[in-house]
């Protein structure tokens, strides 16, 4: 009974959690990160968390499997009589005291440089983003550069930032908390009611999807201005796959369409739809903040541009005077103008 | 202390069913009751866990069997399947039973009323009429907790962190009408059965010590309930005092929680608005940090009592250990604000959370250090309570040191309110907690039912409740590493998150194997509370003050109570050799006094 035992606890410890960490390093499991300005700072200290909690893990770990082999109780095995040490205590206070220390102040550079070193106003774009139950509103400043002038551009779930352009977010929601994650940015903020958040990012990989192999692709900005890529033209549909729900993705031409606006080194041309290769894919936003019923499909898309694409976007939403959800905004405007200036 | 005035029974045992076994004094029954009733919680809670892992799975498919019984009732929609609304409600449900009903009242108010008067040598608590209300207003708050379940547009919605304006506008989401107030109501009355219970075991512990019984004599087990009992009674009326400011906000029409100009299906809500609903985080969390230590400090006294006791030798470093259990509860009052670290509240304030976060990681590994040298040198007996102890330590290591990620205000941008967040607290309140209550089960019930629980299956539990636990949640952390967000009814809608939904299927179907499990355990100790062998007064040769009772323990506990010799954990010492044993007990006379 006893040697079962042990094989079976041996076995346990082996399966449950060896293979699992190594395959967490192997995988270098984060998503990739797309945020230039501060997303490897993240990643960076995430790894350093990971190595010292690794080390960590295997020391302590090993030294409790290596007593429970060899200490366990059998014929003659007396235990040692002994109350602890006063050496031992201090060595183990003192030096994940010294870590852990360390670890808070190294850390605190990245959050400041995150939370409060925010890009001027002058050299950056700033978005207005407004969630509500189960939706995320974007409004763009008029020309001017005023928010609450009355030819602003607001969207819905759809937000598209220049590559390379440090962005700044100003957000609330209307109803309840909810959270702006941006995954591959590392970007994380509740929208909270009745109070402005604040949070900035800048992109320097762009999204894009490979028609021939309906795969996405993350693209810097040199490798997207070598392609010929689709701006619109394109839908994205999916297919459920079987009882798991999970979906195969892919973009289909939109009915009826016949030409698509390119994009080629930042040249704008329309060319026949059957030619395009690849098509502009956003990157999604999700909600991390339980909101309602409606929490898991609250999605929205970041489209990243060149600043050609941009202006082009920009351009077409000038044109066509887009707005949407104008009510939304007017309670925007009413209770909160001084998030205006 | 004046020995004498305990000496002679002032209550004689009651002969009648209701004050025996329902409106009972004495600590030992009333400790069974907190067992059983949390013991129904558990397996409730847990059932909600496998119905989460189904919809998560096999998203908005027909719940097989149960789906069919309950269609168009509670959580399912006509085809039997879970519906967005009612993931919500088994989501809440399954976090708050899970923390208010099972493990708080498991740890504290079945442990600690069996343990306390026991192990300090008492014949029962201070205050035996509150211990016995404490335990019916537990009962009282399940009952509204579960008739919540029965309201037209069903229990509440909003996690069991009730997050206003979600929790506190009726007219957010269907579950925050009826169903929060029920919730709201529930948790105050179990928080005011909390603070009463922690008010009475704090008396016990300080006034009630047999003679000889020192600060420095006192176990573990003893010490931790007492560290908790200060949590229970200066944290939960914080809880109280929010929820009771939220249902003013629902019933009274006052905005304590509600911002000015904050819409609800496009309408203007909340009167003269003002309010802030960054409060209610901050309320909450100044409870509900201090009950993650509730949830897990009487584990690791537990767990200490089991690792000193199949090592055959005293705990290593016992005052660093006391110490380490006395600064987690003064920094533990400190720290609530890394709940919130991209709730919007300030940076600044956010870099001080983050610095004493770290700091009680500290204790803590001193902790886990102590444990590691308890057993080094030991002569380690793998009994099935042994192996669950032994399983605390394994499984606190994972726990704590993933919360070291999240303690890290950086990653915790990316981390937070994602699956690594569910693995780590699963990981210290499943893994550990559970672990050490089942461990403290095996070990304490042949004191408590005067029978041995089955050896054999005792370690075919552990084992595959080890494997298949690991299983289930040790892949959530790769989940969140892959940026999966918690209380998602189902994960499908994103793109970026589908290459997860395998693995998702692979967690289930390792929660569904964990659940199965169970059943062992609850066969097991069903069967031996009937036919299991009969119980020596001491099965496992430990040395506390309740070990010298005859099992199961007598009404009144001590015939005489005890004096106390020595400290709490003497096995192996030179004086027990000397009588060719491995172990003395603590109220075992000193040797020249007995010649």
């Amino acid at each position: 009974m006893k040697k079962i035992l042990m094989a079976g606890l041996i076995v346990a410890l082996g399966i449950c959690f060896f293979p699992q960490h190594c395959l967490a390093l192997s995988f270098g499991y984060l998503l990739p990160n797309v945020n230039d300005a501060y997303g490897n700072m993240i990643d960076h200290m995430y790894s350093v968390i990971f190595w010292i909690v690794t080390i960590v893990f295997l020391i302590t770990e090993g030294f409790l499997v290596f007593c429970v082999i060899r200490y366990r109780s059998k014929e003659g095995r007396q235990a040692t009589y002994t109350h602890g040490n006063k050496y031992a205590e201090i060595i183990w206070t003192v030096i994940p005291a010294i870590i852990l220390i360390w670890l808070a102040i190294y850390q605190k550079q990245t959050w400041d440089f995150i939370r409060e070193d925010f890009p001027p106003p002058n050299k950056s774009l700033t978005v207005q983003v407004f969630a509500q139950q189960f939706a995320w509103n974007f409004r763009y400043a008029d020309p001017k550069g005023s928010f609450g002038a009355p030819d602003d551009i607001t969207t819905i779930d759809q937000m598209h930032v220049p590559v390379g352009k440090k962005v700044v977010i100003h957000m609330t929601s209307d109803d309840v908390i909810h959270d702006f994650f941006v995954p591959y940015a590392r970007l994380k903020q509740d929208a909270v009611p009745g109070m402005l958040s604040e949070s900035w990012f800048e992109m320097d990989k762009l999204g894009c999807w490979n028609l021939k192999s309906q795969t996405p692709m993350i693209l810097t900005r040199k490798q997207f201005e070598n392609l010929k890529v689709a701006l619109d033209g394109f839908l994205l549909m999916y297919k459920v796959l079987g009882v798991t729900g999970a979906r195969k993705y892919y973009y289909e031409p939109m009915p009826g369409k016949k030409f698509a606006d390119v994009i080629y080194h930042g040249k704008v041309s329309r060319e026949p739809i059957a030619q395009v290769q690849y098509v502009q894919h956003p990157f999604e936003i999700a909600c991390s903040q339980l909101c309602g019923i409606g929490h898991y499909r609250m999605v929205g898309y970041l489209t990243v541009d060149t600043p050609a694409s941009y202006r082009w976007w920009m351009k077409k939403m000038i044109k066509e005077k887009y707005q949407t959800n104008m009510r939304l905004w007017r309670v925007w405007d009413k209770y909160y103008p001084q998030y205006n200036n | 202390m004046n020995v004498e005035s305990h000496e002679e029974i002032i209550h004689p045992e009651p002969t009648g069913f209701f004050r025996k076994y329902v409106w009972s004094y004495d600590h030992k029954v009333i400790a069974k009751q907190y067992f059983f009733t949390t013991m129904c919680f558990l397996l409730l809670g847990g059932f909600l866990a496998m119905l989460i892992r189904w919809q998560l799975a096999y998203p908005f498919q027909p719940v097989p069997i149960l789906g069919k019984l309950l269609a168009s009732r509670f959580f399912f929609d006509s085809t039997g399947a879970i519906t967005p609304s009612g993931y919500l409600q088994i989501v809440t449900l399954h976090g708050t039973i899970m923390v208010f009903f099972v493990m708080i009242p498991l740890l504290v108010g079945a442990f600690g009323n069996f343990l306390i008067p026991l192990q300090i040598g008492a014949r029962d608590v201070a205050f035996p009429l509150l211990n016995a209300l404490s335990y019916w207003l537990y009962v009282l708050g399940g009952i509204v907790i579960l008739s919540s379940l029965f309201l037209r547009q069903g229990a509440a919605e909003s996690g069991w962190t009730a997050y206003p304006p979600l929790s506190d506008v009726s007219t957010a989401t269907p579950g925050s009408g009826m169903g929060q107030i029920f919730w709201l109501i529930a948790i105050f009355i179990v928080g005011f059965s909390s603070i009463v219970g922690g008010i009475n075991f704090l008396t016990t512990i300080v006034k009630m010590r047999a003679p000889g019984m020192t600060w420095g004599r006192l176990p573990l087990v003893t010490w931790a309930q007492l560290i908790t009992a200060v949590f229970q009674t200066l944290a939960t009326p914080v809880l109280g005092a929010a929820a009771t400011l939220m249902l003013c906000d629902k019933l009274l029409k006052t905005a304590y929680f509600i911002p000015t100009g904050l819409q609800s299906a496009d309408q203007l809500i909340g009167g003269a608005g003002g309010g802030h609903p960054l409060l209610w985080q901050h309320l909450f969390w100044f409870y509900s940090h201090p009950a993650v230590y509730i949830l897990v400090l009487p584990a690791m006294g537990i767990a200490s009592e089991l690792i000193a006791t199949f090592s055959r030798k005293p705990i290593f470093g016992y005052k660093p250990m006391v110490v380490s259990l006395a600064v987690i509860m003064g920094l533990g009052f400190v720290v609530w604000g890394h709940h919130m670290f991209v709730s919007g509240m300030s940076p600044a304030m956010a870099t001080g959370f983050m610095m004493t976060t770290m700091l009680i990681a500290l204790p803590s590994s001193v902790k886990v250090f102590n444990w590691l040298g308890t057993l080094w040198k030991g002569s380690i007996q793998l009994t099935s309570a042994g192996l669950c102890g032994i399983s605390f330590v394994a499984m606190f290591i994972i726990g704590g040191l993933s919360g070291i990620f999240l303690a890290a205000t950086p990653v915790d941008i990316y981390l937070h309110d994602s699956y690594y967040v569910i693995a780590h607290f699963h990981y210290i309140v499943f893994g550990a907690s559970l672990f050490a209550i089942f461990g403290g089960i095996y070990y304490w019930f042949p004191k408590m039912f005067g029978r041995m629980m089955n050896e054999r299956l005792g370690k075919l539990h552990w084992l595959l409740t080890f494997i298949t636990f690991n299983l289930t949640f040790f892949p959530m952390h790769f989940l969140g590493e892959g940026g999966q967000m918690r209380r998602l009814a189902t994960i499908t809608n994103y793109e970026f998150l589908q290459p997860l939904q395998n693995l998702n299927v692979f967690i289930s179907i390792a929660a569904f194997l964990l659940g199965i499990s169970q059943l062992i355990f609850i066969f097991n100790f069903f069967y031996s509370m009937l036919y299991g062998k009969k119980a020596p007064a001491n099965p496992w040769n430990a040395t506390g003050l309740e070990w010298t009772l005859p099992s199961p323990v007598p009404y009144y506990n001590f015939e005489k109570i005890p004096m106390v010799y020595r400290g709490p954990y003497e096995y192996s010492s030179p004086e027990a050799l000397k009588q060719g044993k491995d172990w003395i007990a603590q109220s075992d006379p000193l040797g020249f006094e007995k010649s």
